[in-house]
């Protein structure tokens, strides 16, 4: 199995065929982030479209070394920021039917904890929502976050534990839990 | 152990990978040190929250979505799928840095096409090399399609490809017709 770089470079050579390597990589993992930023399957795919096409296009017009996985993710934040501000909405991660599909049918647990994981997670900030995500829900390292935001792995990490804490004392509160 | 070192080893000593001293260490720290106790029990928390997907999004071939647009916007003469036509050849040459590379190749007209993919590591000697090609003994085989990465090489020859050809003091160009990579390309040279 080639890794990201060798087919970004089967790809610069003029194999755009090798794209969907990529594409069949990463859609999934992509999908489900877009999808917990925006709340939207519709939104979702077209976004993750729009990330991939960028990310193409990214690829052939530079020859710089990249990252590809990192590289996406900041890719595919941006591209949600750009859509969510033009079209002013406002609170990620609405809670519309669209969420309610986890746990089994009837589990009223399974849907009560979700209700209270998105409670928590509207009400920390932004950056530090996207650390969570990243970190703890796509799985990406601190340094691999730092590259996704523009910061170091040293501000990530400092994120990551930050709003962790914060998601805890939220979550907890809401749930008559002591902090 | 201070708490930013704690804060590094979190996510290893979540996941149950950091080693005995290590984590000896760290849980010597813990138990004298109240803030970093609240830290690891919401990192755990947010793990144990956070860390399995909850949404099952519906499939969707976004692949062949996203290859559409692709293509689209690439040329018509693109390459042939890189699948049926590519042999790619990963050379351990982190000291080349050149855009074009005289490689060690031995390619040699195959009666049976080449493997849908071929990947073989390959350790570069010498930066100038001799091989066999196309019925061309001992000639000296440059191949233009290189790109480094990541100390790397990264050679992609096709069916089609014009190669140059040092045949003597004679430069000349030749197409690949079929080719091939054989166990040992670098042996004897």
């Amino acid at each position: 199995l080639l890794d990201d770089l060798a087919v970004i470079a089967l790809i610069r050579s003029g194999h755009i065929d090798a794209f969907a390597e990529l594409v069949g990589r990463y859609q999934s993992a992509i999908e489900r982030y877009l999808f917990r930023l925006t709340g939207n399957f519709d939104m979702t795919q077209d976004l993750a479209q729009e990330s991939f096409i960028k990310a193409y296009e990214g690829i052939i017009k530079t020859s710089r070394e990249i990252v590809f996985k990192p590289w996406l993710y900041r890719i595919a934040t941006n591209t949600a920021y750009q859509r969510l501000r033009h079209q002013k909405i406002l609170a990620f991660i609405p809670l519309d039917e669209d969420c309610e599909t986890a746990g089994p049918s009837g589990d009223t647990d399974a849907g009560e904890t979700k209700l209270a994981v998105e409670e928590a997670l509207l009400k920390i900030p932004h950056d530090n929502r996207i650390c969570l995500l990243l970190h703890f829900e796509q799985g990406l390292k601190y340094a691999e976050i730092g590259d996704v935001l523009g910061i170091s792995e040293e501000a990530a990490r400092k994120r990551v534990c930050r709003a962790s804490r914060d998601f805890k004392k939220i979550f907890d509160s809401g749930r008559g839990a002591t902090p | 152990m201070k708490c930013t070192q704690t804060a590094i080893q979190l996510p290893e000593y979540s996941d149950g990978t950091l080693d005995g001293s290590a984590r000896e260490e760290f849980e010597t720290h813990l138990s004298q040190c109240e803030d970093c106790r609240v830290t690891v029990a919401a990192y755990r928390q947010s793990q144990r929250l956070l860390g399995c997907p909850r949404e099952t999004l519906p499939a969707v071939d976004l692949t062949a979505q996203v290859m559409a647009r692709v293509k689209a916007a690439s040329s018509p003469a693109s390459a042939p799928p890189w699948w049926k036509s590519g042999l790619v050849i990963r050379l351990a040459a982190a000291g080349a840095a050149a855009a074009i590379m005289v490689i060690a190749l031995t390619v040699y007209r195959s009666p049976e096409p080449p493997p849908a993919s071929l990947a073989a590591s390959i350790a570069l000697a010498s930066p100038v090399v001799h091989a066999a090609f196309a019925g061309i003994q001992m000639s000296t085989v440059t191949v233009q399609n290189v790109i480094m990465s990541d100390g790397q090489a990264i050679v992609v020859l096709r069916e089609g490809d014009a190669v140059m050809v040092l045949a003597g003091v004679n430069l000349t160009t030749k197409e690949v017709t079929q080719c091939s990579v054989v166990d040992h390309p670098i042996a004897g040279i």
